[in-house]
């Protein structure tokens, strides 16, 4: 006994082809659709007490004695805000967050409480970089090429002071050498602002986008990575490339300078280090993946990490060794706390992986509900 | 890479070489990648109108509205007479959805290559590094010219009126499926007709549910619906089985049922 017909089994037995084909269509778009996918990784930030950790619908603040949930906000999700880009830390105690959701809010919460203290929406983009806080003023670049900056002595709510349209999508955190912003932009430049008059001083064209935050010495010079496949040094009082060197693959990350030395990592896999002329300082070296994320100094170590999920360590020009290798892709740049080094998993086991200066894991971090 | 990634990479480079080839303009990329997707799935689309058609005047027909009555108490004779006019006739069932299905991983891969293209988060641009074949110069391409008219193709369209934000997009590609679903639905004098109520609903839940996509997706995805509603009312009209009436109010009054074919 069959619940259908036997003519019905019948037509299905002619038409065969036809069901195996749909099934396979089935599988196909099972396969495309099934797997809800995150929209970016995690934004990561620390003080002396917490971290604090961008992702998703939600910023949390965890303790960094035993990896506690301290707060998260909002407190309960709104549909429109997605946090990804790294939280700042001002000096009077509050935690800057930039959503990337549809609803492009910019918001400052208490860093102790978690309570929102004043937002702006005024924006058209997303907040994909994060802000650079720079004595009482914030200056925060937004996908819709404008850089928006905020004055924290003005009273109230609405701390906007001005807004400079620059063109292209900016995605990365500024930089400063105490007389400019530097601003680059994935439209390939790089612009100089100066925060006395709200203008653009100058502008170079570079070889290719730049989303990383590039870094700037004391010397005047501004060493940024750009998709062009190649690390550029910008000599800043000549307003001019001093030295490019080509790389193997895209340079995502902003360079770390430490001394007189330059670290950065590219798409291909590979880890360079170079001195400030552009020569080689010591081996380029081959982890086990593409490194996306920016270099941090702890110490005496340099750490970086791949999107293989390794923490790798190196120290007074050896080659760099693997510390941990966890579950998960490490894209966002990893974060020092005290003695600790912060990383934040994408699609891994846990959020948040505290480990201290031997690879050893100190605590981790799940949220509850 | 999974074989789907591969499917979308393949139209992502399609797209970006077309966005390169017309100067760099994403919105003309998207229209004319949809018109050779179209003109890829022609055949396909007009074995699907022939077939609904056939099926829809099936459901006119005399012998079929007789058997339904007479059997409608014994669903394996139903069956059995159902499969033997089907026989007679020459009319596969399943014609008509075969095309859909073949479509409909197109279609969703366009979507997925449109969103993908756009890179609206580090992921997104990630994952468009990893798409691209080295034929094209893609650090000349990163970032897409996004601009296209009136919009941000990355973005959802609103045009400020008097104060408030129309999605003027989202409401043309709402009225550009309403016209599309009710030319290419022929009317039906049999009140028991299936597949004309299923049509029926069909008409006005797909606007409502592509304007929503409309309005809440990036635009780039809306100027792909519009066009590709647009080339589906143009091919419908150039195999003259456009039912203009339909769209007039009262306008769908029902076709004279075709008579019953000899035995």
């Amino acid at each position: 006994m069959t619940p259908f017909p036997r003519s019905v089994i019948n037509s299905m037995k002619a038409n065969r082809f036809v069901l195996f084909l749909a099934l396979a269509l089935g599988a196909l778009f099972l396969s495309a659709c099934g797997t809800p996918v995150s929209a970016s990784w995690p934004g990561l930030a620390a003080s002396e007490e917490a971290a604090y950790l961008a992702t998703g619908p939600y910023v949390y603040a965890v303790r960094l004695e035993d990896g506690e949930e301290l707060w998260r906000f909002p407190e309960k999700a709104d549909g429109k805000l997605q946090f990804y880009s790294n939280p700042v830390l001002t000096n009077d105690g509050l935690v800057l967050l930039g959503s990337s959701g549809t609803g492009h809010n910019f918001i400052a919460v208490d860093a102790e409480t978690g309570n929102e203290d004043w937002s702006f929406t005024g924006a058209q983009g997303a907040w994909q970089a994060s802000p650079l806080v720079v004595d009482n003023f914030i200056y925060a670049p937004n996908t819709d090429g404008f850089l928006y900056v905020f004055d924290l002595n003005i009273e109230g709510d609405d701390k906007l002071a001005w807004s400079l349209e620059l063109d292209g999508p900016l995605w990365a955190m500024p930089a400063t050498d105490g007389q400019y912003i530097y601003v680059t932009s994935l439209d390939h430049r790089l612009h100089a602002v100066d925060p006395q008059t709200g203008s653009v001083a100058w502008t170079l064209e570079l070889d290719g986008a730049a989303p990383g935050t590039p870094a700037v010495d004391a010397d005047g010079m501004l060493f940024v990575g750009t998709f062009g496949k190649s690390i550029q040094a910008v000599d800043t009082s000549r307003r001019a490339i001093a030295w490019s060197i080509p790389t193997e693959g895209w340079v995502w990350g902003g360079p770390l300078r430490v001394d007189d030395v330059l670290y950065v990592g590219d798409l291909e896999g590979n880890f360079y280090s170079f001195n400030s002329s552009g020569k080689p300082d010591g081996e380029q070296f081959q982890p086990d993946g593409p490194i996306l994320a920016s270099p941090l100094v702890i110490g005496e170590q340099v750490i970086f990490v791949t999107e293989n999920g390794t923490v790798y360590a190196a120290e007074n020009g050896t080659d760099p060794k693997s510390l941990e290798k966890m579950e998960g892709k490490l894209y966002t740049a990893p974060v020092a706390a005290g003695d600790l080094i912060l990383v934040a998993p994408f699609q891994g086991e846990f959020l948040l992986v505290a480990l201290d200066q031997q690879g050893k894991q100190a605590w981790t971090f799940t949220p509850g509900n | 890479m999974s074989p789907w990634d591969l499917f979308v990479s393949l139209f992502v480079n399609v797209l970006l070489w077309i966005y390169d080839v017309v100067g760099q303009n994403f919105g003309l990329a998207i229209i004319l990648f949809t018109i050779l997707t179209r003109i890829v799935t022609w055949p396909l689309n007009a074995s699907q109108m022939k077939s609904t058609k056939v099926m829809q005047d099936l459901q006119n027909d005399k012998e079929w509205q007789d058997i339904q009555k007479k059997y409608a108490k014994d669903r394996e004779k139903l069956a059995q007479e159902q499969m033997r006019i089907y026989r007679e006739r020459g009319v596969n069932p399943f014609a008509s959805c075969l095309p859909t299905l073949i479509q409909l991983p197109i279609i969703f891969a366009l979507y997925q290559s449109i969103t993908r293209s756009l890179a609206t988060t580090p992921l997104s641009l990630l994952q468009l590094t990893r798409s691209i074949s080295s034929f094209l110069d893609v650090s000349s391409l990163i970032p897409l010219n996004s601009k296209f008219l009136w919009m941000d193709l990355g973005q959802p369209e609103f045009v400020p009126v008097f104060g408030f934000n129309l999605p003027t997009l989202a409401i043309v590609v709402a009225l550009t499926t309403y016209i599309q679903t009710k030319l290419t639905t022929p009317p039906s004098s049999n009140p028991n007709d299936q597949s004309a109520a299923m049509a029926r609903s069909m008409s006005l839940t797909m606007p409502l549910m592509l304007g929503w996509f409309a309005l809440t997706f990036p635009s780039g995805l809306a100027v792909y619906f519009v066009t590709s509603n647009l080339l589906g009312i143009a091919q419908y009209a150039m195999m003259g089985k456009a039912n203009w009436r339909s769209l007039l109010p009262g306008g769908s009054k029902p076709v004279t049922p075709a008579k019953p074919s000899k035995k």
